[in-house]
């Protein structure tokens, strides 16, 4: 008789106590606040040294500072990795020159190539995104196609991270070729417009 | 009381005299031991496609179930790692620390790369054969004596073979021709091996068939007279004896048995096997239940959706090098191989759906591009795979003769034969009758036919110039063994006169 009171009183507790909701708490939905950077986009860019020091250099250096920063603008920000990857293959044999004392020419290839990386006058958002294309022109006058897909998890088709991806139009003539890379931050919020950082383990920049 | 005794001594004695009945003592049917394991012409059958078996993983490599040492659970595919990591043509596009150590020949620092420094299954391959050699003879009943000659001869062919094999890997190797030998055996020089195995495969070439009845997949996957004459050309090749490569390599031709597929029968050939091209090869059919389980094909790392389940790539040829290796294709998009090598897929495409595979073969980016010359997965799961592992296939033995030839200064003969490889790639002919500048050409033309297929960094190591393509690997390291693989800490337990290679005792 003691015996069953003392079972019955245990499995009470184990009920009583076992299923607490707190168990399946964690940290909600990340504040709407925190993707709000409130410096322009290229002050972000030079915060963020690891990242992106070589590609806030590389603005700087072809006097892109105000269109980067213009109000309004999507930037798609490559890292640094996918430029070291770019002049990895400009100069295959590791000879390459310091930034500074890159040429006219030089600078003004690498200055095309940022250009396509700035949508202007237009904020584009993961919310007004759908696994169909939709199509933007970029700064420098190429076409650009945005689209979102979504992962597995654990085998539950559709129920994993949601990517953005963004192509860029590198066909010759009326040919459209894209090719695409994911981004990996997205959304982040600069006081003139929105920046959308790219993957950098296969994009190299430039599109190569 | 007395009755309870009573009936307690009753019980144990009935246990004592009847529980050890003989009947106990009696083997279950299925267990095979040393004594009954020989009896028969199917014991032998089965003892030498054991060792085909055995080599078989062997190049797949080695897993948890082998050994104890390595904390591998499946296989890697390691033929791969031994024959085409270190070429310099490879990246790893998701920036996996385990492969860039391996281009960079740190084949020490990563223990996930450990298991492919230990040769135990090549070894465990050789005593299949040597107890083959051993026993067979005594067999007198259930097969023909032709038949019997034959499994005695792909037992000295399969030998010949694991021993070749594991010296490309590692260079001077323990050469082991007793079976159950417990002596500590010491590493040969790389040439006294290559002689054994020439000699080994003279033995087998004397006896064996061109091919067995049935299909050519199964034929070539078994010892006959073109791989073993393949086997000896190869080592000829490493001896420096070119007369007797293009000699070997001029009976396969001779013979007629074997003809190049044409471009549009690659796919019968990189994902069946089923081809009069290949000479000697792995044998998988998912079919019959023959695939590669838990990874063991390298296919699993470099192909992903939609062949398999995989979203990205871990090995890739980077975009720029295939333009550098097929500079036909570069100037007018000749090389008609490219094509069959790689492929562009649409990675805008969510891994959920079949992604597109684009009309360009290097549509996408320098890091994106597929390698897709093996690309017959079992079904979508990303470790089940059911193509060939080629080891000799006709295209690489002309080439191979063109080399030998090329070097004994017959150029018109080499010429011929190179010129049949680049005449079915659709590449221009090569008609510079210059000898340094056609051996290079053949070497190329080696690295753009026979890329990922297990050969190119062989070639290099056996002509001393991986250095020349492997910016971590110096010149002085070459000359040091660095194209060898270490010899791995298993090999030197118990054994007072193993060694390391030079280069590896102070690169650890």
């Amino acid at each position: 008789m003691k015996r069953s009171i003392i079972a019955i009183l245990f499995a009470g507790v184990v009920f009583i106590c076992g299923c607490n909701d707190d168990y399946f708490t964690d940290g909600g939905l990340p504040d709407e606040k925190a993707s709000v950077l409130n410096v322009s986009t290229l002050d972000y860019l030079d915060s963020q040294k690891g990242q992106f020091d070589t590609l806030a250099t590389l603005i700087k250096l072809c006097g892109l500072e105000a269109e980067v920063n213009k109000p309004g603008n999507t930037f798609l920000a490559p890292q640094n990795y996918s430029i070291h990857n770019y002049f990895k293959l400009l100069f295959p044999e590791d000879n390459w020159p310091p930034l500074t004392a890159l040429t006219a020419e030089q600078k003004e290839e690498i200055a095309g190539i940022i250009r396509n990386y700035i949508i202007p006058d237009k904020q584009v958002e993961r919310s007004g995104l759908s696994p169909a294309y939709s199509y933007e022109t970029t700064r420098g006058g190429t076409k650009a196609r945005f689209n979102l897909i979504r992962e597995d998890y654990l085998e539950n088709v559709n129920m994993g991270a949601a990517y953005l991806v963004f192509g860029l139009n590198v066909g010759a003539g009326n040919v459209e070729q894209y090719r695409s890379v994911i981004v990996v931050t997205s959304g982040l919020r600069s006081t003139n417009g929105i920046i959308h950082v790219l993957d950098s383990n296969t994009h190299i920049f430039g599109f190569n | 009381m007395r009755n309870k005794i009573f009936i307690t001594c009753l019980t144990s004695l009935m246990f004592v005299s009847q529980g050890c009945k003989d009947w106990l003592d009696e083997l279950p049917i299925n267990t095979v031991t040393e004594d009954q394991a020989w009896k028969s012409g199917s014991d032998a059958e089965g003892a030498v496609a054991k060792a085909f078996a055995i080599f078989r993983r062997a190049l797949a490599g080695l897993t948890k179930a082998d050994t104890p040492s390595t904390t591998r659970n499946g296989a890697w595919g390691d033929y791969y790692f031994w024959g085409d990591m270190r070429s310099g043509d490879w990246i790893t596009p998701n920036n996996d620390g385990d492969w860039q150590a391996g281009f960079e020949n740190r084949l020490i620092s990563r223990t996930e790369l450990e298991p492919m420094t230990n040769w135990r299954l090549f070894y465990r391959a050789i005593e299949q054969c040597n107890l083959v050699l051993e026993n067979v003879p005594n067999i007198t009943e259930g097969f023909t004596a032709e038949r019997k000659a034959q499994l005695l001869a792909e037992a000295h062919f399969m030998r010949a073979m694991a021993h070749f094999y594991a010296a490309r890997i590692w260079g001077d190797i323990p050469i082991n021709l007793t079976a159950r030998n417990v002596q500590p055996l010491g590493r040969e020089p790389l040439a006294d091996v290559m002689r054994m195995v020439v000699a080994e495969a003279d033995e087998a070439i004397a006896v064996l068939p061109w091919l067995y009845d049935g299909t050519r997949k199964k034929s070539t996957s078994r010892g006959t007279k073109g791989a073993a004459l393949a086997l000896k050309a190869h080592a000829l090749m490493w001896l420096k004896d070119y007369q007797g490569a293009s000699d070997a390599i001029k009976q396969i031709i001779d013979e007629g048995k074997f003809s190049l597929a044409p471009i549009e029968g690659f796919r019968d050939m990189f994902d069946k096997g089923e081809t009069n091209e290949m000479v000697f090869q792995m044998f998988y059919d998912a079919s019959i239940g023959e695939f590669s389980d838990y990874y063991g094909h390298i296919m699993t790392y470099y192909l992903t959706n939609p062949y398999t389940d995989r979203g990205n790539l871990s090995l890739a040829v980077p975009r720029s090098r295939i333009l550098q290796i097929y500079p036909d294709y570069a100037r007018d998009q000749s090389d008609k191989r490219v094509a069959e090598f790689f492929q562009s897929i649409d990675f805008s495409v969510g891994e959920n759906e079949l992604r597109p595979i684009l009309a360009d073969p290097i549509a996408n980016g320098e890091r994106l591009i597929m390698f897709a010359k093996f690309r017959k997965a079992k079904d979508r799961t990303y470790n089940l795979m059911d193509g060939p592992v080629p080891i000799f296939r006709y295209a690489e033995l002309l080439l191979l003769k063109a080399e030998a030839d090329a070097r004994l200064s017959n150029l018109n003969e080499s010429l011929a034969n190179l010129n049949l490889v680049r005449a079915r790639a659709g590449i221009p002919l090569f008609e510079k009758a210059d000898q340094p500048l056609l051996i290079e050409e053949i070497l190329e033309e080696r690295r753009r036919e026979l890329i990922g297929e297990f050969q190119r960094v062989y070639d290099l190591v056996r002509l001393g110039r991986l250095h020349e393509f492997n910016s971590s690997v110096s010149e002085k390291d070459e000359k040091d063994g660095a194209g060898f693989f270490p010899v791995s800490d298993e090999a030197f337990a118990n054994n007072p006169n193993m060694t390391q290679t030079y280069y590896w005792q102070f690169n650890q």
